[in-house]
């Protein structure tokens, strides 16, 4: 880390690219009116995915679309590619910012991200079953954990719209901004991670993700080995110190 | 995260770290490192851990108030004191073998926090492992650990997720967001709002009324509902049948 900003693999005329400045991978969409999901960009998620999971200087992702709407939907093709999997499966917190509609696929892309913010014209529905198909990016598995079953299954069924006022109220969004600063607020946001323990961002996410999964003294024991693993690295003596010293901590990431 | 230097608190311990005192029914035990914040280490939770097995091996005690002496209900686990544990296997080990945190789940009686004022790191989680919580306007909730290469390890991964759900759980365990009393009334993590300076006598009150109610119908009914997320339906449907009609039959 520390190192100024590097372009990621995929480069410019790529839908999805992504850049690396001081421990933040910042991951922008940029696929056209809508930035619907097709084929081609459910790969390069796919493959941006691949890449930022391989690279061990990345603290914290953050995700932009560019245009009015967040993105609007998949187009078919995306279901052969398990692009909403790769992004699952990375450790560091995503936080994303969501504006103008999340819909479909583009409601389940959001579902995704670790931190969600939001302007006051945004909203999300997964009205999939209104398109005759069932969501196959997560949308039934992640919404009850997040909102509870009776409005998960309400939203899925009525395919309505969720504004940014629910968005806020259930959770799903952690703050709501201008659309004209939304990308300065996800990138202050995706800093101040950074700033923190970068494998206790990752430890936390792991706990709270893996361990609701499990019984409750299941998580227990999980949430306490990764605390005393923590205790072995030198990020956390210095975050003991640090606040000793009253000064602010400077993490390496091991 | 906040020190008590030249504050005008006591700059030493005031007798006992943790103080016990039982009004009837009630149980009150009382976090009492006020120049600290309350921030626990290994006396205060000893202290704690030996109050708590009272709490659970006394008959009496219907239901039990936790709460801070001085400017805060607690601040987590001393700073001060961390790093000093042989080894990261012996602290494991020590966790579980004292285990202060399963024994505060897992008494059988009703527990109320009472916060007020700092309400972070392993101070939230305690607040997050009682039944009821009544919180001062106040108060301010967040879990700072991250920040200091740290996770929560006081169950707070666990008990958030479900209570709020895993989107707001991160949000708290990960990005440390704060939260104060009406939002997390508004959350349901607290039952109520006290007004300002009198979070102790509404805890009082609120524990007089469940008194009132009878001890095996609360027990079981804090069994149920705490497991309920941990059975799948059907099994806690049966369980939940079966108790009933148990107490219907002893009833008659």
């Amino acid at each position: 880390m520390g190192e100024g900003v590097r372009p990621g693999g995929y480069m410019s005329r790529r839908k999805v690219q992504w850049t690396l400045d001081r421990g933040v991978a910042a991951i922008s969409i940029a696929a056209g009116e809508g930035n619907r999901i097709d084929l081609e960009v459910a790969q390069q998620l796919c493959g941006v995915a691949e890449e930022i999971r391989g690279d061990t200087d990345v603290v914290v992702v953050s995700l932009l679309a560019s245009g009015r709407h967040f993105c609007r939907g998949g187009q078919g093709g995306d279901r052969q590619v398990d692009w909403s999997g790769a992004l699952a499966a990375l450790a560091p917190p995503i936080v994303a910012g969501i504006q103008g509609d999340a819909e479909n696929e583009g409601a389940e892309l959001a579902l995704l991200a670790d931190l969600r913010i939001t302007t006051p014209a945004t909203r999300f529905r997964w009205a999939h079953l209104h398109e005759r198909q069932l969501p196959a990016a997560g949308a039934t598995q992640r919404l009850p954990r997040m909102v509870g079953r009776m409005r998960a299954l309400d939203l899925l069924l009525s395919g309505r719209w969720m504004k940014a006022e629910e968005a806020e109220q259930t959770g799903l969004s952690s703050r709501c901004v201008s659309r004209r600063s939304l990308g300065a607020a996800v990138a202050a946001a995706a800093r101040d991670l950074a700033e923190k323990g970068p494998l206790a961002l990752r430890f936390a996410k792991e706990a709270v993700l893996a361990g609701a999964e499990m019984t409750f003294e299941q998580g227990l024991r999980l949430e306490q080995d990764l605390y005393v693993l923590l205790q072995t690295t030198e990020d956390r003596r210095e975050g003991i110190e640090s606040f000793l010293e009253k000064r602010k901590p400077r993490f390496r990431g091991r | 995260m906040p020190r008590a230097s030249g504050s005008g608190r006591p700059a030493e311990q005031p007798g006992p770290p943790v103080l016990y005192e039982k009004r009837d029914a009630i149980a009150e035990v009382a976090l009492n490192r006020p120049h600290r914040f309350n921030a626990y280490d290994t006396a205060m939770r000893d202290a704690l851990f030996e109050a708590l097995g009272a709490v659970a091996d006394d008959p009496e005690v219907e239901v039990m108030i936790l709460y801070g002496k001085g400017p805060a209900f607690s601040t987590g686990g001393d700073l001060a004191e961390f790093g000093s544990a042989p080894s990261a296997v012996a602290a494991r080990e020590i966790r579980w073998l004292r285990d202060v945190w399963g024994r505060l789940w897992n008494l059988p009686q009703l527990t109320i926090a009472a916060v007020h004022g700092y309400t972070i790191g392993g101070g939230l989680e305690m607040m997050l492992l009682c039944d009821l919580c009544i919180a001062d306007p106040a108060t301010r909730m967040f879990l700072p650990e991250t920040g200091r290469a740290m996770i929560p390890g006081v169950a707070g991964t666990q008990t958030l997720p479900r209570l709020l759900g895993t989107a707001r759980a991160l949000d708290l365990c990960v990005a440390g967001s704060e939260l104060d009393a009406a939002s997390a009334c508004r959350l349901g993590l607290c039952a109520e709002v006290a007004p300002t300076g009198e979070v102790l006598a509404t805890a009082r009150a609120r524990a007089a009324r469940l008194c009132d109610l009878e001890p095996r119908l609360r027990e079981a009914t804090k069994r149920l509902v705490r497991d309920a997320l941990d059975v799948d339906l059907s099994a806690g449907l049966r369980r939940e049948r079966q108790w009933a009609r148990a107490f219907a039959r002893a009833a008659t």
